[in-house]
């Protein structure tokens, strides 16, 4: 007999930090697809330590 | 070289906008980054080895304000038809988003290539373009004894020595770039032997003391085809031998840390759902990969001292050899030697082999050379394997290098034969002269890897770590009927030792059913069947589908997925103990001798495959990568546990 404890309060705080975490790396995956296209030159740029787009 | 304190000293940002832009240029590995990071106060790469700088950077002196610095990466002409000479071009001309057009060009160049320099420097005067020049040693402890006012006057623009990276050295650079701005250029016609004829004038006088004579025995020796390898292999085998060793204690330390987090987690926290996610997911889940931080800077701090002392290029050299019969150029020595720390830079650097088929084919393969992600992986099975024995771990440890290199440069050849069928072209590389490694250099390195991983750590796997646990946690099932019975009989005997040994049968059954019965549980026995004949279990299976996202994710996933033998076991002697359903290792032999072998074949890094499409300039690429590199490992870790298991390992 297999349940899910939905009268735990622990198990729905614990869900709902998987589900932040997995909402996360979801946000992470999909901005890493929607970066913009290659721009006319290869040359990537660094501007005071930061990544510049 | 890098006494960044005296030069990183604040000076009063600027009010006016009116900024001189400096482009730093000149040919590779003549320290313009070294330069560059004193006088910005920043700590981007820097090395004993040419092509280490594949982008621009800007910055702005701490000492003054109100002059830009753009770092550009080293070039040998303008028109070499190279993509750093393009790039180079394209920034000068300031056809660059977010570079403006420089004002002045400050060449910097090793006095111990003048000629190659002044080649620069002739092209720089012909486009009539502003230029200073800084004359150094390229790190070296040679001692420059030239007037820098004769040069100036021999040369027809401002000289700078560069005889010691200090506040002095800075300023005068930056005074010099003003006057050269000020004095302003005008296109020159100079004569086709201009470089030559004023190296040749300059000649030998520049030095007071030359480098070390015995450079030149030592090279000899070390590029030797035979003895040269031999060296090179027993270099990287002590390099791995050290690692084992000497990380061994800190290792255990990290590891009795987090098993005492875990604990204090447990003993703080009431007992319930948050205090197993904190201590089971979070703390052992991170912890397991954390753990393999000391091995992972030593070992980076050490590539960093061989690569400091110049001898890395050396083996670029020998590897050329090697590469050419592949049907690989020698510039993808350098692509794929990075490749063994990341292959996202590796794959970036690949720009500079020029032919386009010669490039898609090293993109394809850098994945295959082992990247610090695996090390990991590597460590865990070949500790399981060759316990208390790091000369043999060692051996395993550069074996799984060489398996994945010639694999590499056998999928090369059959690309190049294939695919991306044309001729190899020839390498060059400039060899940088020997110096005494700087140890900041190598410990920056170590922090900056170090730092890398301990990210990585904190944020995909930590994510990964909590979606793992909740799906290995539910749905929770209710105690078996011989679990019941194990505890009515713990209950019911009165020798203490024996009912505490009936209840941790009892905890360890529950456990396992609970973790098969759990979603995790499922999704593992579902896609278990393909992974059957490679000797993976469910629990395995997990994660090595996890390890897709991130090679690094396997150690963590099997922390959280696999349940202890015994209460207080640390995270790898957990996994070492660990049962299949049928009560048989999970970890027996000829799984783990498959396993490495897969993970030094798979390709497991969505990273990567993002990198790889775009400098590929197809999606296809990086698709037929993925299959390509995973097929090849599914074949070779299924092929190797049939053998093991058939000489009975």
């Amino acid at each position: 007999m297999t349940a899910l404890p939905i009268g735990d309060w622990q198990f729905w705080v614990v869900t709902a930090v998987a589900m932040t975490a997995v909402s996360f790396g979801l946000w992470r995956i999909l901005r890493a697809i929607r970066r913009p296209k290659k721009k006319e030159t290869s040359v990537s740029l660094t501007i005071e330590r930061k990544k510049a787009r | 070289m890098t006494q960044h304190s005296d030069l990183a000293e604040s000076a009063p940002t600027p009010t006016d906008a009116a900024v001189l832009r400096v482009a730093l240029l000149g040919p590779p590995n003549v320290g313009k980054t070294t330069l560059f990071n004193a006088l910005c106060g920043q700590h981007h790469t820097t090395s004993n080895f040419p092509g280490t700088t594949q982008e621009a950077r800007l910055g702005q002196p701490r000492i003054d304000r109100t002059i830009e610095l753009i770092d550009l990466p080293g070039l040998y002409g303008f028109e070499d038809g190279s993509e750093e000479s393009r790039s180079c071009s394209l920034a000068i001309d300031g056809r660059i988003d977010a570079i403006q057009k420089p004002d002045v060009a400050c060449l910097v160049i090793d006095a111990a290539s003048l000629s190659r320099g002044l080649r620069l420097l002739k092209e720089l005067l012909e486009m009539g373009r502003p230029t200073c020049v800084l004359l150094g040693t390229a790190g070296r402890k040679e001692k420059l004894a030239a007037d820098p006012r004769q040069l100036t006057d021999l040369l027809g623009v401002e000289v700078v020595l560069w005889r010691d990276t200090d506040t002095e050295t800075g300023r005068k650079v930056l005074q010099a770039a003003r006057r050269a701005h000020a004095r302003g250029a005008h296109p020159q016609s100079l004569p086709p032997d201009w470089a030559s004829a004023m190296s040749k004038t300059i000649g030998n006088s520049l030095f007071e003391q030359r480098g070390d004579d015995h450079a030149d025995l030592a090279d000899s020796l070390l590029l030797h085809p035979v003895l040269g390898m031999l060296v090179f292999v027993a270099v990287m085998w002590a390099l791995f031998w050290s690692v084992f060793s000497l990380a061994a204690y800190p290792m255990d330390w990290i590891d009795l840390a987090f098993g005492y987090l875990a604990t204090q987690t447990r003993t703080l926290l009431p007992p319930g759902a948050l205090a197993d996610l904190l201590s089971d997911g979070v703390i052992a889940g991170v912890g397991a990969t954390v753990v393999f931080l000391p091995q992972i800077a030593m070992l980076f701090f050490l590539i960093s001292l061989l690569e400091e002392s110049g001898y890395l290029a050396r083996g670029a050299l020998l590897a050329d050899r090697l590469l050419r019969p592949f049907g690989l150029p020698g510039t993808a020595f350098v692509p794929l030697l990075s490749a063994h720390a990341c292959a996202i830079p590796a794959i970036v650097a690949c720009r500079s082999i020029r032919d386009v088929r010669e490039r898609v084919a090293t993109i394809l393969v850098a994945p295959f050379m082992s990247c610090s992600a695996r090390l990991p992986v590597y460590t865990l099975v070949v500790s399981f394997l060759f316990a208390d024995r790091p000369a043999l771990q060692a051996t395993a440890f550069v074996a799984c290098y060489v398996i994945g290199a010639l694999a590499g440069l056998f999928s090369a050849m059959f690309f190049r034969s294939t695919l991306l069928r044309g001729p190899a072209s020839a390498l060059a590389i400039e060899l940088p002269r020997w110096r005494v490694p700087r140890l900041t250099a190598a410990l920056r390195a170590a922090t900056v890897r170090s730092a890398a991983f301990l990210r990585k750590a904190g944020t995909t796997i930590l994510v990964m770590m909590i979606a793992l646990w909740w799906l290995s946690s539910y749905p929770n099932v209710e105690p078996s009927p011989e679990v019941l019975n194990l505890r009515e009989q713990a209950s019911q005997t009165e020798a203490p030792d024996e009912s505490a040994a009936l209840l941790a049968q009892a905890d360890q059954l529950e456990s396992r059913q609970a973790a098969r019965s759990s979603f995790m549980g499922r999704i593992g026995r579902t896609i278990q069947p393909v992974f059957a004949p490679l000797g993976y279990d469910w629990q395995v299976t997990i994660g090595v589908m996890s390890s897709f996202a991130a090679r690094e994710v396997f150690v963590s996933t099997m922390s959280v997925v696999i349940t202890g033998e015994e209460e207080g076991q640390g995270v790898v002697e957990r996994m070492r103990t660990a049962k299949r359903d049928d009560g048989s290792l999970v970890f027996d032999r000829p799984t783990l001798y498959s396993l490495l072998v897969f993970y030094v074949l798979a390709m497991q890094c969505l990273p990567t495959l993002a990198v790889t499409a775009r400098e590929a300039g197809s999606v296809r690429w990086a698709l037929f990568q993925l299959g390509w590199m995973s097929g090849l490992a599914y074949i070779a870790a299924f092929l190797t546990h049939l053998v093991v298991r058939a000489i009975g390992g």
